[in-house]
């Protein structure tokens, strides 16, 4: 890196310091280089590739078994599925020190280090890991929605482009949310965490079932508690004509982002607790 | 105002242990004895800019307890704690941009990139201008010899070379306060005469306070100029060292070298608690409250030939260790 031209203007004493944004690309960046030093990290690139590859043939067998139930084509489960699985892909590849932290930060005491840094926690704890290869699950899951929209035969126009990135933003919060969810979880409890994988893992598997079809606990669940559907079904809907209104599918952002927000203030909470009772 | 003031402060910790008895470990699954630990219990003291102090304390005294409380993080039960006018758990941010942290145990460096990308990023994180990080990892380097290091992965260090690096990345940002906890561990003697200077150096150049945990007493002996000991939770002592030394290492200890072999006489002179005779070595143990070693060397030269004498102190840690005895904390 070269002196920037804006430091070079400001010599001053106090410099505005980097938004958390872009010092989150800065911890990447490092997690980057680290990889990097690594005789042999270029073996990743392949190991990229296959998952690129083979992570969806689980899902075009599951698909190729059951085939259409009723106006429910192959192709219309495939759609939402891989939009919410893009949506968990985009969360994961970001927010990867989410996923491990319980285990890894909280156990291992590195928690300390991050509350000595005068930055937000969060911004620390997501660029703490980062594996370019968790990429591949959205680069696959963008082929899948490509290839059922083109199989469904919508006429992608910039509108629709527009609001299915919208779509999958909503889904990343919402993920994101799930991990910090997890995590603020941990500071209480590290053991027995397993079943937050309702949420994630299995989480996009809901999104399988044409609504019609599921149980109505479960879609009330999966709407309201956790809204995984309204940033798949719904928005599908919308894009494919289906029948459910606008305002519907466009609630897929806002509900993202409430689940982050109140996902933060579980976090808020944990940090605090893990503060006063100690490693 | 006090740089660092602390009022009061009480931390406890609760821990889950298991039922004593038959089949505890199965007991225990469903039902585990709860036992409150007072970790700290009315902690006060004050500290002012620039001074160099020493922790000491066993083993589980509450010493990275008070660290952990005084730079937030940890939320004491009660107590008041300002430092540089903060709370440091109410104000985290503001309180840890003005402090720098080394535990010697743990390191705060990228293990996988050379120090110098660790060292950048740190600069993000504290937002430190560009030309004033430059100059000061200049001025580190130069301290502490760092220039050979910088491109090698941290993990590729020896353990003097990396806590080199690890004093620096502390102090990339020029804090106030500096907290050690024990930073001298496991380093040889090179490494550690070095750091020590170099804490020294910094701290009457730019006037930065430190509070260092160790058990290596030569640390304290060669930095600090106040001690506190902590011991179950309690500040058992704060003072200079040498009335530390005073109150738990009264007895010094001659040691005369004789020209020739000599027979003891059966009565020391007065102020002589014992002594002995060991081919040409005669060594007195007397108590320097009470007899100045000056009498008692003009005392010994007229029972004795000698040829050389040498006056000591008990070493720090006798007197550490005898201190925890007395108070009953070994």
């Amino acid at each position: 890196m070269k002196v920037s031209p804006r430091t070079a203007r400001s010599p001053s004493d106090r410099e505005k310091p980097m938004n958390g944004f872009f010092l989150y690309f800065r911890y990447i960046r490092l997690q980057f280089l680290s990889g990097v030093q690594y005789k042999g990290w270029w073996m990743t690139i392949p190991q990229v590739f296959l998952v690129v590859v083979t992570d969806p043939i689980s899902t075009i067998f599951m698909f190729s078994r059951f085939g259409s139930i009723g106006e429910w084509s192959m192709e219309r489960i495939l759609l939402m599925y891989s939009m919410a699985v893009t949506a968990f892909g985009l969360a994961e590849t970001f927010c990867r020190g989410f996923d491990s932290f319980p285990w890894k930060m909280v156990q291992g005491g590195e928690f300390d280090r991050v509350l000595l840094r005068p930055r937000s926690t969060v911004v620390q704890v997501m660029g703490s890991v980062f594996h370019i290869h968790r990429a591949a699950r959205v680069v696959s899951g963008l082929a899948a929605i490509a290839w059922c929209l083109w199989r469904l035969q919508i006429h992608m126009n910039l509108l629709r482009i527009l609001f299915l990135i919208y779509t999958l933003a909503g889904g990343m919060l919402l993920y994101m949310g799930v991990f910090i969810l997890t995590s603020g979880i941990a500071f209480f409890s590290i053991k027995g965490l397993d079943w937050i994988y309702i949420f994630t893992n299995a989480g996009y598997q809901v999104t399988r079932c044409p609504m019609p079809y599921m149980p109505r606990p479960l879609k009330t669940m999966f709407t309201f508690l956790i809204p995984i559907l309204v940033v798949s079904y719904y928005p599908a809907s919308v894009l494919c004509g289906w029948g459910e209104p606008l305002w519907k599918g466009a609630l897929a952002l806002p509900a993202g982002l409430m689940f982050l927000c109140l996902s933060l203030l579980m976090w808020r909470f944990g940090v605090r607790h893990y503060r006063s009772t100690g490693s | 105002m006090h740089q660092i003031q602390l009022e009061d402060i009480s931390k406890r910790f609760t821990i889950s242990q298991r039922p004593k008895g038959k089949h505890s470990a199965f007991k225990s699954l469903f039902h585990r004895e709860k036992r409150t630990v007072e970790a700290l219990k009315h902690i006060s003291f004050t500290i002012e800019e620039g001074e160099l102090v020493g922790y000491i304390g066993p083993n589980g005294a509450g010493k990275s307890t008070t660290v952990k409380v005084m730079s937030g993080i940890l939320t004491p039960e009660e107590g008041n704690c300002s430092i540089l006018g903060r709370t440091p758990w109410k104000e985290r941010t503001a309180h840890v941009a003005n402090i720098g942290v080394v535990f010697g145990q743990r390191s705060q460096l990228w293990w996988d990139v050379p120090a110098r990308d660790s060292f950048e990023l740190l600069r993000d994180i504290y937002g430190i201008p560009r030309a004033r990080y430059t100059e000061r990892l200049r001025e580190l380097s130069k301290a502490l010899e760092l220039a050979p290091l910088l491109s090698v992965p941290v993990r590729q260090l020896s353990l003097g070379q990396r806590m080199r690096c690890e004093a620096a990345a502390a102090l990339l940002h020029s804090p106030r306060i500096l907290f050690l906890d024990e930073p001298t561990i496991g380093l040889d003697a090179v490494s550690k005469l070095a750091l020590r200077d170099f804490l020294k150096e910094e701290n009457r150049k730019n006037g930065v306070t430190m509070i260092l945990t160790t058990h290596d007493m030569d640390d304290i002996d060669a930095l600090c100029t106040r001690v506190m000991t902590i011991g179950h939770g309690r500040l058992l002592y704060d003072g200079t060292l040498q009335e530390l030394k005073k109150t738990y290492a009264p007895l010094h200890r001659i040691r005369a070298t004789l020209q020739s072999p000599a027979c003891l006489p059966e009565n020391p002179p007065e102020g002589i608690l014992r002594w002995k005779l060991e081919g040409k070595i005669c060594t007195a143990v007397f108590d320097s409250r009470e007899t100045p070693a000056h009498r008692l060397i003009a005392a010994l030269a007229e029972l004795l030939p000698l040829q050389d004498i040498v006056v000591e102190e008990q070493s720090v840690d006798e007197m550490v260790a005898s201190m925890y005895q007395s108070l009953d904390l070994s």
